[in-house]
C-alpha cells in the first residue's frame, strides 16, 4: 500500500487551484505519525529524511529501537527503499524533487509485492496516485501569544482520499501534534492543565489501534 | 575461500526432549545477530558467521571473536538460569562453547572445537593449510576412509594431503578425493557437514533458514530480516548510512538526539548509552524530557524537523529593526517579520520566549550563551536561535 503525505490539496484536486493560498505544514508529523503504531510491532524505515526531529519522533510515539534512517541516500533513493522493503513493514521516503511515473510505479509495486506499506513524505513530486493521500490543509499552532506562552499543539485538517476502498473523501480534523506530542482527534480539544487526561489518552490508543489495522500487514 | 567465525556448543549438538537444546541454539543465534548480520546455523549447537565485513566494520577477527564470545556467555548464561527455574531442570551446566575462525567451515569447525574451554582460536588467512596438518584423519568425519588411511599408515590430515592426488582419486574415488581437497586446505567444507541449509542470497525473496528450522519465535525473524534489508543498504551505500536515533539530555532539540550508526537489531543497538533511550520512549507523553533538570529547555512538542546545520536568519520588527535579547533574557522588540537564508519575508503571527540558556558544553574554552525563540508564521512555526549577535533557524515545526 502507498501512502501519500503533503501540504495543501494535491494539485489534480484543487483543480489547479494556487496551492500556496492552501499551504499548510505539518507533513512531516504526519508522515512520521503514521510509523508510530506500527513501529511498535514492526520495523520501519525512513529514507531521505535528512533532518527529523528525533525528540519529536519519540513523542509521537514511534519505537525508536524499531526505526532505520537512511538520512541521506542520493540519487540512490528509490533502490534503497526497494532493499529496505526486504525487512521492513513500513518504509517512509522524502523523494529529492518529482519521482519519475515508471520509478513510482515499480517502488509502489515492490511495497504491495512485499505487503508493506510506503508512506510518501511530501507527495507533491509523487506522479501516480497513492492508495490514501493525507493532506494537511488549514493548520494552526495554539498557546502562543505575543511574547507568552509556548506551543502546545497544531490544529490541523487533514484530508484522506484514496483509491478503491479509499476513495471517499475524509476530512478530519486533528492535533498535529498535541501538547503530548502525539497526533489525536480534534474532538478533545485540550484545554490548560488536563492536556493528558485518561479520555485522551484512550482516544490515542483507540486510533493507534486503527491505524495499525492500516499499516501493519496481517494485523487483524 | 570464505573466512568463517565458527560457534560450536557441544552441550546443544543434539535436539532432545523439551526442546532446550533448540531454544539455547536459538538463544545463541540471537546474541550474535546483535552485532553479524548474517549467521548460518550449519547444525545443531554450530553456526557459522562470515567475518569479511563484520571483521572490517569492528576491527579485526580478534575483535569479532571476542564479542562472540561474550555474546554467546552472555545467551548461555541467560538460557541457564531459565532452564535452573523450569520445571524441566536436568541439572546440566551450562555448557561452554568454543568459537573458532578459519578459511572455510571445516577448519572454522576445527578450530572451534581446538578452541573449547580456553580463548578463541583465530587461523590467520591463509595458514589453514599448516593448521589442518597435525589434525587425525577422522576429523573428516568418514570412518571407512580413516580406516583405510590409518591401515596405510596415514594418520594425519597432513600425511592424508601429501598423497599424489590422481592416486587418491583412484583409490577412494571421488569423494576421498573432496575430503583430500578439504584436507589440503583446498575445499571450505563436506558435504554433509550442514544439516540447515544456507540462506539465499538477501533480497532474492526465498525462504530464510530461520523459516525453516523454525527454531524462533517471529520478533528474532523479524530482527534477522531487518538486518538483512540493512546490510543490502549498506552494500549500496557503505557501512554509515543507515544509522538509528538515540536520546540523551540537552537543552535544544539537536543536542537531546543524536543518530549513531546501524550495528545491529538489538534494542541497545551495541550502544553504551542506550539507557537513555527508556525514558523517551513508553508512551511518548512529555518523553524526552524524562525528568532532567535541563534549565532553558523549551516546552514540548518537540520540533518534527531540527536542522543538522542551523541557517542563519534574520528576525525584525516593524521597523526593519533586528530584535535582540538582553541579557536578563528579555526580547528587545516585538518581532514582526522573519526572513530564513537570504529568502522572502514572511509576517511573524505569534511568538514565544526566548529561553536563555548559558552552555558549556560546545566549547573548553567557555561559555555559550543562548536563547530561543519560537515563532509562528503563516504556514508553519519555527525555532531559532539567538547566539553571536544573529539568528539561526533551529528547526521547524513541520
Amino acid at each position: 500500500m502507498t501512502v501519500g503525505t503533503g501540504d495543501g490539496t494535491p494539485d489534480a484536486e484543487s483543480g489547479g487551484a494556487t496551492a500556496a493560498t492552501r499551504r499548510a505544514g505539518g507533513s512531516t508529523t504526519l508522515g512520521f505519525a503514521l510509523l508510530a503504531a506500527a513501529s511498535a510491532a514492526s520495523w520501519c524505515a525512513a529514507v531521505g529524511t535528512a533532518d527529523p526531529g528525533i525528540v519529536a519522533l519519540a513523542e509521537l510515539g514511534v519505537d525508536l529501537g524499531h526505526l532505520v534512517l537512511v538520512p541521506c541516500p542520493g540519487p540512490l533513493w528509490a533502490q534503497v527503499a526497494a532493499t529496505l522493503f526486504d525487512g521492513m513493514d513500513v518504509v517512509l521516503v522524502r523523494p529529492p524533487g518529482p519521482v519519475r511515473p515508471g520509478l513510482a510505479r515499480r517502488l509502489s509495486a515492490r511495497a504491495r509485492e512485499r505487503r508493506g506499506v510506503l508512506v510518501v513524505l511530501g507527495s507533491r513530486g509523487w506522479p501516480e496516485g497513492a492508495d490514501v493521500q493525507l493532506s494537511v490543509e488549514a493548520g494552526a499552532w495554539q498557546g502562543v501569544e505575543a511574547g507568552h506562552g509556548h506551543l502546545r499543539g497544531r490544529h490541523a485538517e487533514v484530508v484522506a482520499s484514496g483509491r478503491r476502498a479509499a476513495a471517499r473523501l475524509v476530512r478530519v480534523g486533528l492535533w498535529l501534534p498535541a501538547p503530548s506530542g502525539q497526533v489525536v482527534g480534534a474532538s478533545n480539544r485540550p484545554q490548560e492543565g488536563q492536556t493528558e487526561q485518561e479520555g485522551q489518552r484512550e482516544e490515542v490508543e483507540a486510533e493507534g489501534a486503527a491505524a495499525a489495522r492500516h499499516l501493519v500487514p496481517g494485523h487483524p | 575461500m570464505q573466512r568463517l567465525l565458527v560457534i560450536w556448543c557441544p552441550g546443544i549438538l543434539e535436539e532432545r526432549e523439551h526442546g532446550r537444546e533448540a531454544r539455547m541454539f536459538g538463544a545463541v543465534v540471537g546474541a550474535l545477530q546483535a552485532f553479524a548480520t548474517r549467521v548460518d546455523p550449519v547444525r545443531p549447537g554450530v553456526c557459522a558467521v562470515p567475518t569479511r565485513g563484520p571483521s572490517r566494520y569492528f576491527g579485526g577477527d580478534e575483535v569479532l571473536a571476542h564479542m562472540a564470545t561474550e555474546a554467546v556467555a552472555g545467551a548461555v548464561a541467560t538460557e541457564a538460569v531459565a532452564r535452573a527455574v523450569s520445571p524441566y531442570a536436568v541439572g546440566t551446566a551450562a555448557q561452554p562453547a568454543g568459537i573458532g575462525v578459519a578459511d572455510g567451515l571445516f577448519a572454522g569447525v576445527l578450530a572451534a572445537r581446538a578452541a573449547l574451554g580456553r580463548g578463541p582460536v583465530i587461523v590467520p588467512p591463509g595458514e589453514t593449510p599448516s593448521f589442518l596438518v597435525p589434525w587425525p584423519v577422522d576429523s573428516l568425519d568418514r570412518p571407512e576412509l580413516a580406516d583405510l588411511l590409518v591401515r596405510l599408515g596415514v594418520r594425519t590430515l597432513g600425511g592424508f594431503a601429501a598423497l599424489p592426488g590422481p592416486q587418491v582419486l583412484a583409490r577412494f574415488g571421488e569423494e576421498g578425493a573432496l575430503c583430500q581437497r578439504v584436507a589440503r586446505g583446498m575445499e571450505g567444507e563436506l558435504p554433509g557437514f550442514r544439516l540447515f541449509f544456507p540462506r539465499a542470497v538477501p533480497g532474492h525473496g526465498a525462504a530464510v533458514v530461520t523459516r525453516q528450522v523454525g527454531f524462533w519465535g517471529g520478533s528474532a525473524d523479524a530482527d534477522a530480516r531487518a538486518a538483512r534489508a540493512v546490510a543490502g543498504v549498506q552494500e549500496l551505500l557503505g557501512p554509515e548510512a543507515v544509522v538509528r536515533c538515540r536520546l540523551q539530555g540537552g537543552r535544544g532539540p539537536a543536542q537531546r538526539a543524536r543518530l549513531v550508526p546501524w550495528t545491529g537489531p538489538d534494542r541497545a543497538g551495541g550502544d553504551p548509552d542506550a539507557v537513555h533511550d527508556h525514558g523517551g520512549q513508553d508512551g511518548g507523553t512529555g518523553s524526552g524530557n524524562s525528568g532532567e533538570p535541563w534549565p532553558g529547555q523549551v516546552p514540548p512538542p518537540a520540533p518534527a524537523v531540527v536542522l543538522g546545520r542551523p541557517l542563519p536568519a534574520q528576525l525584525t520588527d516593524g521597523t526593519g529593526k533586528t530584535v535582540g535579547v538582553t541579557g536578563g533574557g528579555m526580547a528587545t522588540a516585538v518581532p514582526a517579520r522573519l526572513s530564513v537564508a537570504g529568502g522572502a519575508w514572511v509576517e511573524v503571527t505569534g511568538w514565544a520566549g526566548p529561553w536563555p540558556s548559558d552552555e558549556r558544553w560546545w566549547s573548553v574554552r567557555g561559555r555559550r550563551r543562548q536563547a530561543r525563540m519560537q515563532v509562528v508564521t503563516a504556514h508553519t512555526a519555527h525555532l531559532l536561535t539567538r547566539e553571536r549577535g544573529g539568528w539561526w533557524l533551529e528547526a521547524t515545526y513541520d
